[in-house]
């Protein structure tokens, strides 16, 4: 049946729309082609879901992203105790600027993460909590929102079967074969149509990207997205 | 048992100070009487006379009932005397008390203006110069109700019916005789403390008791141009000892916002127990000045976003303690598990450096077993039950003294599997293992 109050609703929805032009600002990645497919790079005031396995290049992204602020204070939380800083600074971040809360507790650790997560002197925070609920989720959200931080959770696999309240979900994979190269996939970009797989070769030094393409949607990957829904 | 104060309740049903006890149950029998507590009163008149310090440096106590405040030249600081006034009763409320202000040219006149509450010095009752009780039945028996009356008396025929202590009382108020009042000095200790009502063990209760200790160290800190760079917390538990913690600061900090946040957030990872705590103190045992920031011309330095990260820094280790907030400086060590250091956080403490390609975790050392071809680079792993042929880039060797022991070779490798995932490699000795992944 129709109601006639859900086009201005729609509307109302709409007018948040992450991808509208002037909407928001954007951490810019650094390599046009990834950027322009995001809508000028990962969402400020918002929580982007990175997911991939071991390896696979996810660290490398939210690194990357991190090395990308400019001149304001970042944060790293990871109770996990393997982020290997060395790493980070091999990628462009400055530690100076990274503070990394080393806390074993879960529990600790997330309380941490939603108290960052509404400081507005914070400019983008990476994470890799586990097993965040719904309401972890919508409370980080909302801190973003608040904060207008970049918020990056890396997550697995798979949690991805999971609800997410978050404006950006990402798969990062690494592609076998000769040289580094890795594909970014956008499983979901709340308020605009999935842009298509990015395609980056790595310099396996300086982990610089060397080349980017466009791919086609790839019907594993199309089915991934729908049940990251 | 007599009354030294009644509320404006009690007041109305008839109750008066200097009555009996008795005769006040008689008219009101639900009276609820408090007992002096001279010590109480002094601790209290002193924590509020060391907040208004940051009105005047020359502040006073006239026991039992008054705190002078000298605020010659102070007005400037906050617009008017009047603005100071009323700033200094905002402060006063903060605390919990009301606050009753005269201000006038001397301490006599603004004596007679506070206990009155009279807009003029003129309409001021009699009974608000101090004077003895005698002089006031004079006052009644002559019909002088206001301090105006009184003054338009020719001062000469005055002594033979009043005491000298009118004569003194009227002498300060003309400004004849200087008024001397023992100077209050700021205790070299900050510290604050609540004495609850009744032994309690209510989590709310303890919450609330810190956010009023926070505002409570706030105008004591404002008073003395500096901000807390520690504290101390003790909660006097009914049996046995005190549950004490405490708390170390990056920066001064006096904002009652965020010492409650630290507080509260320190507390929560204290184990009270199944005690109860009949009150709490919070000290601060090392105080630091907070200057105002300077305004530069060249810089684009964002004090308030350096401010706000300091709170965040202090509330984070309030709670899970100075070790858990940190930044990474790296190190000229070769060894990868040492080639960084741990500090404490501080933005922009070290200057940007840029590391050779590293993994951006490490993990404990998880052996493999890898074939290698004839210069010895790795072609194939067997971790676990999988297999994978591998790529891997050329060895970094890393070398250091024999002294220091730990295996005084190793050979990293970045590596990438079948799957695309990279990895870096350890040959120690005959052994591999994977160390960490990028």
């Amino acid at each position: 049946m129709f109601r006639p109050e859900l086009p201005g609703k729609l509307a109302a929805l709409r007018a948040v729309d992450l991808h509208r032009p002037g909407a928001r600002a954007y951490v810019a990645l650094g390599v046009p082609v990834l950027d322009e497919q995001l809508g000028g790079g990962l969402p400020c005031g918002a929580v982007t879901e990175i997911f991939g396995e071991a390896g696979q290049g996810a660290w490398w992204l939210g690194l990357r992203t991190l090395a990308q602020v400019p001149a304001k204070a970042c944060a790293l939380v990871e109770p996990g105790g393997t982020f290997f800083p060395p790493g980070a600074a091999s990628l462009g971040v400055d530690l100076g600027r990274l503070m990394v809360v080393r806390e074993s507790n879960r529990k600790h650790a997330l309380w941490a993460l939603g108290r960052i997560a509404r400081e507005k002197s914070i400019a983008a925070t990476l994470a890799a909590v586990p097993k965040l609920t719904d309401t972890d989720l919508r409370r980080l959200q909302l801190a973003a929102e608040d904060s207008g931080q970049t918020l990056m959770l890396l997550r697995s696999p798979s949690e991805l079967s999971r609800a997410s309240w978050g404006a950006l979900r990402l798969m990062v994979c690494g592609e076998p074969g000769p040289g580094r190269r890795v594909v970014v996939e956008v499983l979901r970009m709340r308020g605009a149509a999935m842009p298509r797989p990015i395609l980056l070769e790595l310099d396996d030094d300086s982990m610089a990207v060397r080349t980017s393409a466009v791919l086609p949607h790839r019907a594993d990957h199309t089915g991934l997205a729908q049940t990251a829904g | 048992m007599l009354l030294l104060d009644a509320s404006p309740a009690a007041c109305n049903a008839g109750v008066r100070p200097g009555m009996t006890a008795t005769a006040a149950r008689s008219l009101v029998p639900s009276l609820a009487l408090v007992e002096q507590n001279p010590e109480a009163e002094l601790a209290d008149f002193e924590a509020l006379a060391a907040a208004l310090g940051q009105f005047s440096p020359r502040v006073h106590l006239d026991l039992p009932r008054a705190i002078l405040l000298d605020t010659s030249g102070c007005e400037r600081l906050f617009g008017s005397e009047t603005a100071l006034a009323v700033q200094a009763s905002a402060s006063v409320e903060r605390l919990g008390y009301t606050l009753r202000t005269g201000l006038a040219g001397n301490a006599t006149a603004a004596y007679a203006l506070a206990l009155s509450g009279a807009g003029q010095l003129d309409d001021a009752p009699v009974a608000a110069l101090r004077v003895e009780a005698s002089d006031l039945a004079h006052f009644a028996a002559l019909g002088l109700r206001t301090i105006g009356q009184l003054t338009a008396q020719p001062l000469e025929s005055l002594p033979s019916r009043f005491s000298n202590l009118l004569l003194t009382r009227l002498r300060e108020l003309r400004g004849e005789l200087p008024e001397e009042f023992p100077a209050f000095r700021q205790p070299e200790i900050v510290a604050e403390s609540l004495q609850f009502e009744g032994p309690t063990d209510r989590h709310d209760t303890l919450l609330f008791a810190l956010r009023r200790l926070a505002v409570a160290l706030e105008e004591r800190l404002t008073a003395l141009a500096a901000g807390a760079l520690a504290l101390e917390v003790s909660l006097r538990a009914s049996e046995g000892e005190p549950v004490k913690f405490a708390l170390a600061l990056t920066r001064p900090t006096r904002e009652s916002r965020s010492l409650a946040a630290l507080l509260l957030g320190r507390f929560e990872s204290v184990d009270t127990g199944e005690r109860w705590f009949e009150g709490i103190e919070a000290r601060v045992p090392l105080l630091g000045t907070i200057q105002p920031p300077q305004r530069d011309l060249f810089s684009s330095r964002d004090h308030g976003a350096d401010r706000a990260l300091g709170e965040l820094v202090d509330e984070l280790t309030g709670r899970l303690g100075g070790n858990a907030v940190v930044r990474a400086e790296l190190t000229h060590d070769p060894r990868p598990e040492r080639a960084f250091a741990w500090q404490p956080f501080e933005l922009g403490a070290a200057p940007f450096r840029r590391a050779a390609p590293r993994p951006a975790t490490m993990f404990e050392p998880h052996e493999v077993e890898v074939e290698c071809d004839e210069a010895g680079k790795p072609l194939r792993w067997q971790n676990g039950g999988r297999s994978s042929s591998l790529i891997a880039q050329p060895v970094e060797r890393v070398h250091f003294g024999w002294w220091i022991g730990d295996g005084a070779e190793r050979d990293y490798f970045g590596v990438q599997d079948d799957a695309g995932a990279r990895w870096w490699l350890m040959r120690r000795g005959d052994g591999w293992f994977i160390v960490g992944a990028f």
